[in-house]
């Protein structure tokens, strides 16, 4: 016969042990994220004025966005990398406890803007790590807003919607930065600010939406 | 009385303390790719709108410039690898966009078009 037999003092320091990892367990987390290609830009160099719209095109592939402007039309390529480390200490494994958030985002930007007949009359780029959050939470498992909004699909699967949006957003569709036709928003940029500030839905109203 | 295994216990104990979890995940949307389809092809100059539409499908976006038109296509891919080890957790996640950008002029036809590098 073949078995396995716990002595009691065996039993206790196993349940005791067991009792100690599931209600003061630790751990630590990172998250990391690619957002989007590269530019196939180097950071030093820009595109000299007059070049032709078909030229960055060709070095640069389609732009992730792009809008009409009134005499002309621009732009913008966008990568990000989101580094985010945590560090939980749980009281109940892995229901309640305390977290610790922080994450950096590594953006690479570039717009292009042309003139009617397609050549280039400006561009600018940014490149560097700006922090992205830094969170204290006692809770279980939450995810970061940030996160979801740079994580959510993009907003041309929803071009066809633009229409249809709900009253305060409908009512400014003559300023919707997502239609192409009244200029670009870089990813991440807040919602309540600019063009987007009439699409905000403030007080009980919300709830209701 | 058949002698205590404790090894046995200490493997287990061990094993839930350090037991690997993982999961991987994939998320697509938007229009399909048809345009990595080698039959697919377009032609500056000569290519029409109506051909550009036969062969791909609707765009997922329409967008009116000064004197031209272009045709927005975009699928989204998203891939996720997740590792839980109880005392250290990862997820790497990375979103790549394949796109295909058609310009055409006021008479219909292709002016330029672009498409995403084929090794993202």
């Amino acid at each position: 016969m073949y078995g396995v037999c716990i002595r009691p003092h065996h039993s206790r320091f196993l349940i005791l042990a067991i009792a100690i990892l599931a209600c003061l367990l630790s751990s630590c987390a990172r998250t990391v994220i690619h957002i989007d290609n590269d530019i196939e830009l180097p950071k030093t160099q820009r595109m000299h004025p007059h070049t032709h719209y078909a030229d960055v095109l060709a070095a640069l592939g389609p732009p992730a966005k792009l809008t009409a402007l009134p005499a002309g039309f621009a732009f913008l390529y966008e990568h990000s990398a989101v580094i985010q480390h945590g560090f939980n200490w749980f009281l109940i494994y892995p229901v309640v406890g305390l977290r610790l958030t922080k994450g950096k985002r590594v953006v690479d930007t570039y717009a292009v803007v042309f003139d009617a007949h397609g050549f280039v009359v400006g561009d600018g780029r940014t490149t560097g790590a700006v922090p992205l959050n830094f969170e204290v939470a006692i809770s279980g498992m939450t995810s970061s807003k940030q996160l979801r909004e740079l994580t959510a699909p993009a907003p041309v699967h929803r071009w066809g919607l633009s229409m249809v949006k709900p009253l305060p957003k409908t009512l400014n569709r003559g300023s919707d930065i997502d239609a192409g036709q009244h200029g670009l928003e870089q990813l991440s940029t807040p919602k309540g600010v600019g063009q987007r500030t009439l699409e905000r839905v403030y007080g009980p109203s919300r709830r209701s939406r | 009385m058949v002698k205590p295994h404790l090894h046995v216990i200490w493997w287990l104990f061990a094993t839930v303390c350090l037991m690997p979890g993982c999961a991987q995940i994939s998320r697509t949307s938007g229009v399909e790719n048809t345009w990595r389809d080698p039959q697919v092809g377009f032609h500056n100059g000569v290519t029409t709108q109506d051909e550009v539409l036969d062969q791909l499908g609707p765009p997922s976006q329409i967008i009116a410039l000064p004197d031209r038109t272009v045709f927005y296509y975009l699928f989204e891919k998203t891939n996720g690898k997740l590792l839980f080890l109880i005392l250290y957790n990862q997820a790497t996640t990375s979103i790549t966009y394949d796109r295909a950008i058609f310009f055409f002029n006021l008479d219909h036809i292709l002016e330029h078009y672009a498409l995403s590098r084929i090794d993202q």
